[in-house]
């Protein structure tokens, strides 16, 4: 069995009456990069809270490497969290700062003060010892924000939405930063983020919370092609949902008197189910009849964006539809009708 | 030059005309209120005073005073009383500290109804703290009736009341409850996860005090120094009322040199010297913390 460096198990934190996080269990495997991902309030932050003894389960076992820590203080875990507002020390400089977790490790100067250069090294800010935490830009305070979680060189990262503050452009290259420190250090990383371009572009694995509840874990392959509910569909690659009711082979629509071909799957018939169609998996145009599935639409909306088009059309029975097209030197105007459509192959159902 | 511009130019010389203007109060206030009895003082100290006549003299006589009159007990006097500030401030601070301390991280509910009641000594004037503390430990006062009772001792305690100690005990006394509010203040400025962060990089409570909350309140801590150590420089009611004679501070001395003494150039010497040190004292401490933090943690 390969090493698990978290585990959780029937987690559950209440605040009062309200349950924030909701009977959640998972494990992640050690140099794993592990994402929680889920929108605002989902207890994102409450999880990794529990991870770092911040906060105390209600219910449930917290174990990092073999140990329960369910006793054991924040001051003595293995693991260091990367607080969703940094909350970098104001009163001591960068180096201070990355030093402090290390000081407290009691090791010599001469040691710390290497470290200290080197994890400025990884965080790509050389030279940056002296600087007071107030002369530093958005991204300079992530990334000693991220120095300093790394300094004690934890056996597991926690970081809570380290890119959040930071404008698109930025993101993503702190995401192939990110990704490079981890591949760097050889930790094991518990992001969590409400993005899910983030989870997908750097996870191994990720966990989609709601509500206090993990709806699925997976590889970010099989969240984004398999969703197990609507929910996840909605979150993880936009698909576009169509429900109805599943019988033999077919899904029969809510809104139209027809039905959907998606092959034999695993679903009782008579069950409702979300038709999940990602919006690069359908064609659209006039000439389409070939398909397992056509149906007449209108373009509402037109998006160039190079290399793709983004199509919103208005499909029969009033159902929106977002489509991806590689741009082939040809676009439908505004308003025009005509057809879209989708092999069976491509259509996964999710609970609704 | 255009004519716009000299326009410009001229509204702004209207401008600074106007915050000139606007300062005016302000400016009255300082003259009436302080320059002119300070002037007052200024000019009497280079005066002589024969019986109830004051001679203008126009020399140092009365500074060489300050620090040779009496074999130089003046000086002396002023180093104890500086000696007795210090010991007030660092005591009502560490009286006061660990309470403000307490509100700010350790209650949940009721937070401010708790600062309100800690401020409660604040309605007792001075002269009623002091008796309200002769009351206590002076000579007939409620700890030496119980110790008599008890049959602890046998007869009262002298030691407590009418020396140096019962002044510096009841100046820390009444001090501290008026240092808790600024040291709440900045302990509550203090972001509760900067402890969490360094809670999650190691630091046993212990540390995270030392590391983290008391650098952080550190200037709450100097403003509590600089309203406390200023004014008890010149401390005179308490002396009086609780010190005895060996209680004596700089202040009475100030205060005889104007009744008993008659020796009003003398006692504006005296004063003026004061004034400059405090006034040293005073930039120190805002070089120390920066004006603009001692006005914030106000
Ligand atoms: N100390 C607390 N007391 C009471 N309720 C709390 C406390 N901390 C969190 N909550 C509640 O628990 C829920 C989950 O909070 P949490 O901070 O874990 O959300 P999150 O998923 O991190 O959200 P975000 O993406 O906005 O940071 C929220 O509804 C929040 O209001
Ligand atoms: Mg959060």
């Amino acid at each position: 069995m390969e090493k698990k460096d978290v585990v959780l198990e029937n987690v559950t934190k209440k605040f009062g009456d309200f349950v924030a996080v909701d009977d959640i269990s998972f494990s992640v495997k050690r140099g794993e990069f592990f994402s929680l991902l889920g929108p605002s309030g989902c207890g994102k932050t409450t999880t990794l809270r529990m991870l770092a003894g911040l906060e105390k389960p209600t219910k449930g076992k917290i174990y990092i490497g073999e140990e329960d820590v369910s006793e054991v203080a924040p001051f003595e875990r293995p693991c260091n969290l990367f607080f969703q507002n940094v909350a970098l020390f104001p009163h001591m400089n960068v180096s201070e700062n990355i030093a402090f977790g290390l000081e407290m490790k009691k090791l010599p100067k001469s040691e710390i003060e290497k470290r200290v250069k080197e994890l400025l090294d990884v965080v790509g800010l050389p030279g940056f010892e002296k600087r007071r935490t107030k002369e530093l830009s958005g991204g300079q305070v992530q990334r000693i924000g991220i120095a300093r979680a790394l300094a004690r060189r934890p056996r597991v990262l926690l970081l809570d939405e380290p890119l959040g503050p930071l404008d698109l452009k930025l993101r993503e290259e702190m995401m192939i930063e990110l990704k490079r420190i981890q591949k760097v250090v050889g930790t094991t990383f518990v992001y969590v983020t409400h993005d899910q371009g983030e989870a997908i572009t750097m996870s191994d694995e990720i966990a989609a919370m709601k509500e206090g509840r993990i709806i699925q874990i997976g590889s970010t392959e099989e969240l984004y092609n398999k969703p197990r509910t609507a929910f996840v569909a909605e979150f993880i690659g936009r698909s576009n949902l169509i429900r109805g009711r599943y019988r033999e082979g077919k899904v029969n629509l809510n809104n139209l008197n027809k039905s959907i071909i998606t092959g034999p799957h695993k679903v009782a018939d008579n069950d409702y189910v979300a038709v999940c169609i990602k919006p690069e998996r359908i064609s659209i145009g006039e000439d389409i009849a070939n398909l397992d599935n056509v149906f007449e639409a209108v373009i509402e909306e037109v998006y160039f964006r190079g290399a793709q088009i983004n199509y919103k059309v208005l499909m029969e029975g009033n159902y929106k539809i977002s489509i991806l097209e590689h741009y082939k030197g040809k676009i439908f105007e505004q308003g025009k009708k005509l057809k879209i459509g989708w092999e069976k192959e491509d259509v996964h159902l999710s609970e609704t | 030059m255009s004519i716009s511009n000299k326009i410009l130019k001229l509204i702004r010389k209207s401008e600074k005309l106007s915050i000139g203007m606007q300062l005016s109060p302000a400016m009255f206030w300082i003259v009436f209120f302080l320059l002119i009895p300070l002037g007052i003082l200024v000019i009497y100290s280079f005066w002589e005073m024969v019986g109830t006549r004051l001679i203008p003299v126009w020399d140092l006589r009365n500074y060489v005073d300050v620090f040779t009159r009496v074999g130089g007990m003046y000086i002396r006097l002023f180093v104890k009383s500086l000696a007795m500030s210090a010991l007030v401030t660092v005591g009502s601070i560490a009286l006061a500290y660990p309470v403000a301390y307490f509100v700010s991280l350790r209650i949940e509910k009721y937070k401010y109804t708790w600062l309100i009641l800690l401020m409660g000594p604040y309605l007792v004037c001075w002269v009623i703290l002091v008796l309200g503390w002769k009351m206590v430990i002076g000579y007939s006062g409620l700890l030496n009736y119980l110790g008599q009772l008890l049959g602890l001792i046998s007869e009262p305690m002298s030691w407590m009341w009418n020396n140096w100690w019962a002044v510096v005990f009841i100046l820390i006394m009444g001090w501290a409850p008026w240092l808790v509010l600024p040291m709440f203040v900045s302990l509550e400025k203090i972001d509760k996860s900067l402890l969490e962060a360094a809670a999650d990089l190691g630091a046993k409570p212990m540390k995270r005090f030392l590391r983290i909350t008391l650098p952080l309140s550190s200037p709450g801590l100097l403003v509590a120094t600089f309203f406390v150590l200023i004014p008890t420089f010149g401390e005179f009611v308490t002396p009086a009322l609780a010190g005895g004679s060996r209680g004596v501070m700089y202040g009475n001395a100030i205060d005889a040199s104007f009744t008993s003494m008659m020796a009003w150039p003398f006692g504006s010497a005296l004063s003026i010297f004061l004034m400059i040190i405090s006034l040293i004292v005073a930039t120190i401490l805002i070089r120390i913390v920066g004006l603009e933090k001692l006005m914030e943690s106000l």
